[in-house]
């Protein structure tokens, strides 16, 4: 339905703005003095960004292929992505860096925990079927891209 | 189960309007009564008030304010009035009731979203009530909450621990539930119009909600954005709004090279939209009441349309001339300074064009069409006072005193309440098949007219004498002696200007029950919300909307008398 569609862009303009001024005050913060420390982001982070590409992949292979089994893999590869990201912050803990510990790691935390709650409303909206589902879904997954560049750009 | 579901979860654009204004009714009367005890407080510091110590056991001490209770009010009464009324009430309210009315839609594009909007909103006033309950008490940063105050907890203050807590959760929620609205009017504008209802065509009311849903789509994520890192430097040890080696209260604080500064530009980026969200819709009432009653269409249509645009993309540009004394550069700050004053332009046009349409009219003086001419008044008055504030020299001086608060409350608060006082008597017949009686209309706006300018005036004065703002009590400050007799006239005009209040809600809710029944276009305007047809076809321009078929069909200008 058309007004699925244009409710989902604007949904997107949305989060986009809270990344933004989240990416905005991440280089104000780095750039206020000597204490940023730049961050080891876990290889698995870096592994998420695939599973995310081949789920979204996936999903646009089951909306050309009108596939049911392809749209709940691409969906599974979803919460494949959720299980791993708690690793992920398992992982940069074990390494000493937990939410308090830099600020580079406050933001990480911060951005990876509010987009992988992002995700869960996606995998939410696949599970159910919704028709615009697909495009927020491939946005999820441009956006964990960004994050981890972010983070790589910022060593 | 079909009673709530009609009247208290219904997915209904109409009943969720009234919802909206009902919200904000209620916010704005609380917000009054806080002003009332904040402005009797000012010109009495010392008195003994019985009741006070029954509310504020611990603020108020047998009687006596303390400053901390004072600027708890303050907060309170700040963060009511912005949020609860000035962004619910015009656009969640009036918006939601006829907007879809408006472009012939049967309903907002998501009904079930709506409702979850209204009750976000709902749950966001009762979180931030609850900062009265909770232990120590409301917050005491204003509603704008800088830190370091803001992020440092209990030991920065009464309040500023469980309260200030409640109040930064209440402010995400409404972000969250402004956000949903957003998205609801953008989709209705753009999906659900009606055939022949071009966006050039739509009547400026719905103009100014779609403009202000979009700034709204922009601005609150942002604020949702701080109010998260703030509740991260509260609560999970984190130092993004912290500076190091912070001493409060002779303890030096746990944190590193954060910036409170970085909280203002995060803020103020959406604080300043937040103006424009608040004061668009009235635009678009005010030019709709203005046409309808001069019997004119309105004049320089596309003008009004790209003005309105105009002053929400400069309200974007503008956010450091909050924070001109923050030690910004004095480049950033001439920039700042010229984006600012660049919005007199499309308010000027503005202006121009409002008068352009009650050129030569056939004027009308009806309750609707006096707090449109009011709203028009004060928007000028208002307006005015910030080509002051807006240059950095001027600023240096102004910042933080009595001047700010004045002109705020013309530009943002006055103008934006006569514009909703005109929206209501003007939509009032269409809302509740009754008519308002005309006479105390009269009386409420003459009355109140007089009453907001003898209120706000003299604060510029105080302002320019140097009277900081946030102050519970002047006594210390010799060179404000003799401001005494200016903040008693203030009080005193305040106290008269809310008991006229009394004859708006006296009327409005004898009229709700007992009002004459009003006929089906009272007005004889000619926008689609005063057509009985359910499903309408538009065949002309804009406000001159024709019916094929209709009973009684009104073109501008052709009832002169």
């Amino acid at each position: 339905m058309k007004r699925q569609t244009t409710a989902v862009i604007l949904l997107l303009i949305a989060v986009g703005m809270v990344f933004s001024a989240l990416t905005s005050a991440m280089f104000v913060r780095r750039g206020l003095g000597g204490d940023w420390i730049a961050l080891p982001i876990p290889a698995l982070a870096l592994w998420n960004v695939l599973v995310l590409a081949v789920s979204s992949a996936v999903l646009e292979l089951s909306r050309r292929r009108n596939s049911r089994t392809l749209w709940w893999a691409a969906t599974a590869l979803g919460m494949l992505f959720v299980g791993l990201q708690l690793q992920v912050w398992r992982d940069l803990s074990q390494a000493g860096f937990t939410v308090s510990t830099n600020p580079s790691s406050s933001f990480f935390y911060l951005l990876s925990s509010l987009h992988a709650a992002h995700a869960i409303g996606g995998i939410a909206a696949l599970a159910a079927a919704a028709s615009a589902a697909p495009l927020y879904w491939h946005a999820m997954s441009a956006l964990w891209a960004y994050i981890v560049l972010l983070f790589r750009c910022l060593q | 189960m079909t009673w709530l579901r009609t009247h208290v979860f219904s997915t209904d654009h109409k009943v969720i309007g009234k919802q909206y204004i009902s919200l904000a009714f209620f916010s704005v009367a609380l917000g009054i009564m806080l002003s009332l005890i904040m402005r009797f407080h000012l010109i009495r510091p010392d008195a003994k008030i019985g009741w006070f110590a029954l509310l504020w056991p611990t603020g108020a001490t047998g009687g006596i304010m303390t400053p901390e209770l004072y600027l708890s009010l303050m907060t309170i009464h700040g963060t009511l009035m912005v949020f609860f009324v000035l962004t619910t009430a015009p656009q969640g309210g009036f918006g939601n009731y006829f907007l879809p009315l408006q472009i012939g839609a049967p309903d907002m594009a998501f009904p079930v979203l709506n409702m979850l909007s209204f009750w976000t909103t709902f749950l966001a006033l009762l979180t931030l009530l609850a900062a009265f309950f909770v232990e120590g008490g409301a917050p005491l940063g204003g509603w704008t909450a800088y830190p370091p105050l803001s992020a440092l907890g209990q030991i920065a203050g009464p309040g500023q621990g469980l309260g200030m807590d409640c109040w930064i959760v209440s402010i995400a929620l409404f972000s969250i539930a402004s956000l949903m609205g957003a998205i609801n009017f953008i989709t209705t504008v753009l999906d659900m119009r009606t055939q022949g209802m071009d966006l050039m065509r739509m009547p400026l009311t719905c103009w100014g909600w779609f403009i202000t849903a979009i700034i709204s789509l922009l601005a609150f994520g942002v604020l949702l954005a701080a109010g998260l890192l703030l509740l991260m430097d509260r609560n999970l040890g984190t130092s993004f709004f912290l500076p190091a080696g912070l001493v409060v209260s002779d303890q030096l604080q746990n944190h590193s090279g954060g910036s409170p500064i970085l909280w203002q530009h995060l803020f103020w980026f959406f604080g300043h939209p937040e103006v424009y969200i608040a004061i668009l819709p009235g635009m678009g009432i005010v030019s709709t009441v203005l046409s309808v009653f001069s019997r004119k269409p309105i004049f320089g249509y596309k003008a009004m349309v790209f003005a309105m645009f105009a002053i929400a993309l400069l309200g974007f540009l503008v956010w450091g001339h909050h924070m001109f004394i923050s030690g910004m550069s004095p480049y950033s700050a001439i920039t700042f300074s010229v984006l600012t004053l660049a919005v007199g332009v499309p308010s000027a046009i503005k202006t121009f064009n409002w008068l352009g349409t009650i050129w030569g009219g056939d004027l009308h003086f009806t309750p609707a069409m006096l707090f449109a001419l009011g709203f028009v008044s004060v928007f000028v008055s208002g307006g005015l006072t910030g080509l002051f504030l807006g240059q950095p020299a001027i600023d240096l001086y102004f910042h933080d005193t009595y001047f700010v608060v004045g002109h705020f409350h013309m530009i943002m608060g006055v103008a934006a309440i006569f514009a909703m006082f005109s929206a209501m008597y003007y939509w009032f017949p269409k809302m509740h098949g009754r008519m308002m009686n005309a006479p105390l209309g009269h009386v409420h706006f003459y009355l109140t007219f007089l009453g907001v300018y003898a209120i706000f005036i003299p604060m510029h004065f105080l302002g320019i004498m140097g009277a900081p703002r946030r102050y519970s009590d002047f006594k210390e400050l010799e060179f404000l002696a003799d401001a005494g007799v200016l903040q008693k006239f203030t009080t005193h005009s305040a106290y008269f200007t809310a008991a006229v209040q009394l004859i708006f809600f006296g009327n409005y809710f004898y009229a709700k029950r007992r009002g004459p029944a009003a006929e089906v276009n009272p007005w004889r305007a000619t926008t689609l919300e005063w057509q009985p047809s359910s499903r309408p076809e538009v065949h002309r321009g804009p406000d001159v909307y024709s019916l094929p078929g209709a009973r009684e069909d009104f073109v501008m200008q052709q009832d002169k008398k």
